[in-house]
């Protein structure tokens, strides 16, 4: 029934209309495209991030399909398509896709993740969530190694476990979780992972050697004694955070101009913190709209 | 669309950064719409290219999109083999160019300066201006913007007469560095002599209301120079984040204002050059991300580009065309 089916998505602003989704199965272009009679009639600014990467399959493709299919439904919404890498754009860009790069890491709950006091007892925590035991061997010569899987943990005891260690060793699986190292003041070391943390794996506080322990156990040896000071490992993330935090904003009141021809409309990135709420029922995604 | 003026002496801003994919990078100009694929289509005919093309001017705006849809189906019309990407100085040039179907990618102009050729002042620098403006003296740029500033260094070029006369009334108290010898001659400032000037100034200006990713914007912050802006369109607004810099209103107070409080925090250039370097760092990752992403989809060649440097300078410097006909030879 249409009350049972779960989104992940949000009214962020009703006057002017502004909704922020997920691209997913139930709902491909977001809630508007779930509950398009909500927005017939009304402008509207969609913006759709992505759940799943586009840069494969031609799946990229299919979002121009599911596009096309609510322009016609919907012709006084505008939707955009928040990508989490340049290549997804550029992809979507030569279908005619209106998109622009906006990692959904930009999102994060900053604020959940942060340096601790506690003394180092591992050399690096590495997260086995979801993890092949083959990928988990490529740790086998890194040192003193916390194998957890954090998925079972959440907030403080999250982080405290993770502050229990000098490195953070990203070897797949779920990908805030390099970004989560990151913000508790970890450097990360890492192999070559497609994915949209790769925007934030960069020098001086991350590595990407090849998929070798040797190369991955020299890496974590050589931050671990580095000791780099985790506020600065943490300031670091937060500056490039600010960064395109900074430049959504820009771009988010600039299209709202354009589709309101008003605006700003946005005087700061708090309407946008903490990103999307898990997966909920379409009433409760569109709580706050008369419909 | 200009008269192509394809002589040896004619200058452009193109390079060859890899022959074997062949890929090109350049900038819509008047008479150059798609950069090198445009001054020498002959060049590239018959095989395939890459092409990635930057902007002069801010593409926001609608009637800017439409013309480079034409010059993109033109270029494409001339050569079937090319791909032709758009280097987009904003998301919303991406968003723009996207609807209309313009291949593109995010890659404001400021991430290919080459900081090498710009060294930051020391510390201990006196500065003798409270601003410096690098800017041609031309209305759209609002020099009168920075009428309240007590001392302002001007770095431009070659202005007409009566360009000149213009800027020397509205700002009679300006240091007008070009024209600063014994000659009073207007003299061409090089990077190095730019780079000097401004480390003789405490802040960096940009007062037009729109233009490019503005090229100045970057060399103030490598220079390590804070910088005080108008609000704008065209993408120097991308690395104005955090406290060292001020996007202000077009007024001459509310510039001089923020231009005294930049000033006031004394900041050490090196700190500043290294908080803008940390974001153009981390632009010129994803840059290199997506574009071996795009060559290897296009061209078929996997990991083309294992650093920045082919794009150091590129397309930001303008060179004689019988010097970036030597980038076909052979290396």
């Amino acid at each position: 029934m249409e009350q049972e089916r779960r989104v992940k998505g949000r009214v962020i602003s009703i006057d002017p209309l502004v909704t922020y989704s997920q691209r997913e199965a139930s709902a491909p272009l977001g809630i508007a495209s779930a509950r398009p009679d909500a927005f017939s009639g009304r402008r509207a600014l969609h913006l759709v991030g992505l759940s799943q990467t586009i840069e494969t399959d031609n799946r990229h493709a299919k979002v121009a399909r599911d596009l096309q299919a609510a322009d016609a439904e919907l012709p006084q919404s505008r939707f955009v398509i928040l990508t989490n890498t340049e290549f997804e754009a550029y992809l979507l860009s030569t279908l005619r896709v209106a998109a622009m790069p906006c990692n959904d890491i930009t999102f994060i709950d900053d604020g959940a993740f942060r340096p601790t006091e506690t003394r180092a007892e591992f050399d690096a925590v590495c997260d086995t969530t979801a993890i092949p035991r083959e990928r988990l061997d490529l740790a086998r010569d890194a040192g003193n190694v916390d194998f957890s899987e954090l998925a079972q943990l959440h907030g403080a005891a999250r982080a405290a476990l993770v502050g229990r260690a000098s490195v953070g060793l990203w070897l797949g699986g779920a990908e805030h979780c390099a970004i989560e190292y990151l913000l508790c003041g970890l450097p990360v070391v890492s192999t070559p992972i497609a994915g949209s943390a790769q925007r934030y794996l960069l020098p001086p506080f991350c590595r990407i050697v090849p998929d070798d322990p040797a190369a991955i156990a020299a890496a974590v040896q050589g931050f671990a004694r580095a000791r780099v000071p985790k506020p600065v490992v943490r300031g670091a993330m937060m500056h490039a955070l600010r960064f395109d935090r900074h430049n959504f904003l820009i771009a988010i009141n600039k299209l709202a101009k354009e589709t309101f021809g008003r605006g700003p409309v946005f005087d700061s990135f708090a309407p946008f913190e903490g990103g999307l709420p898990e997966p909920r029922p379409l009433d409760e995604a569109l709580a706050g709209l008369a419909t | 669309m200009g008269t192509l003026d394809a002589s040896p002496e004619r200058r452009a801003a193109g390079a060859v950064v890899s022959l074997d994919p062949l890929i090109t990078i350049g900038k819509n100009e008047i008479d150059l719409p798609m950069g090198l694929a445009s001054l020498w289509p002959e060049r590239f005919e018959g095989k395939p290219s890459l092409h990635l093309i930057g902007l002069t001017w801010s593409g926001e705006q609608h009637e800017r999109v439409a013309e480079l849809v034409a010059d993109v189906a033109e270029a494409r019309s001339r050569l079937p083999r090319a791909t032709f990407v758009l280097l987009a100085s904003t998301p919303n040039e991406a968003v723009a160019f996207s609807r209309a179907g313009i291949p593109n990618i995010v890659a404001n102009g400021t991430l290919f300066v080459d900081e090498r050729q710009f060294p930051p002042a020391t510390p201990s620098s006196q500065r003798r201006y409270d601003a410096a403006y690098t800017a041609r003296l031309d209305p759209f740029k609002r020099h009168e913007l920075a009428a309240e500033i007590p001392s302002v260094a001007l770095v431009y070029g070659p202005p007409t007469d009566a360009e000149l006369e213009l800027a020397k009334y509205i700002l009679p108290r300006a240091h007008f560095a070009n024209h600063a010898n014994p000659e009073r001659k207007f003299r061409y400032f090089d990077q190095r002599m730019i780079a000097k000037t401004l480390g003789n100034c405490a802040v960096g200006l940009c007062l037009s209301a729109v233009e490019g990713h503005m090229r100045a914007a970057a060399e103030y912050h490598v220079c390590g120079l804070p910088v005080v802006s108008t609000h704008s369109v065209g993408g120097r607004d991308r690395y104005l984040a955090g406290p060292l810099s001020r996007i202000v209103d077009a007024d001459p107070d509310s510039v001089a204002r923020a231009v005294a409080d930049l000033k006031a925090l004394e900041l050490n250039p090196l700190a500043v050059r290294d908080h803008v370097g940390a974001l153009i760092a981390l632009d010129r990752h994803n840059f290199l991300i997506a574009l071996n992403q795009i060559v290897e989809r296009e061209l078929g060649v996997r990991e083309r580009f294992r650093s920045f440097s082919p794009f150091l300078g590129l397309p930001v410097t303008w060179r004689k065309t019988s010097d970036i006909s030597t980038d076909f030879l052979p290396r």
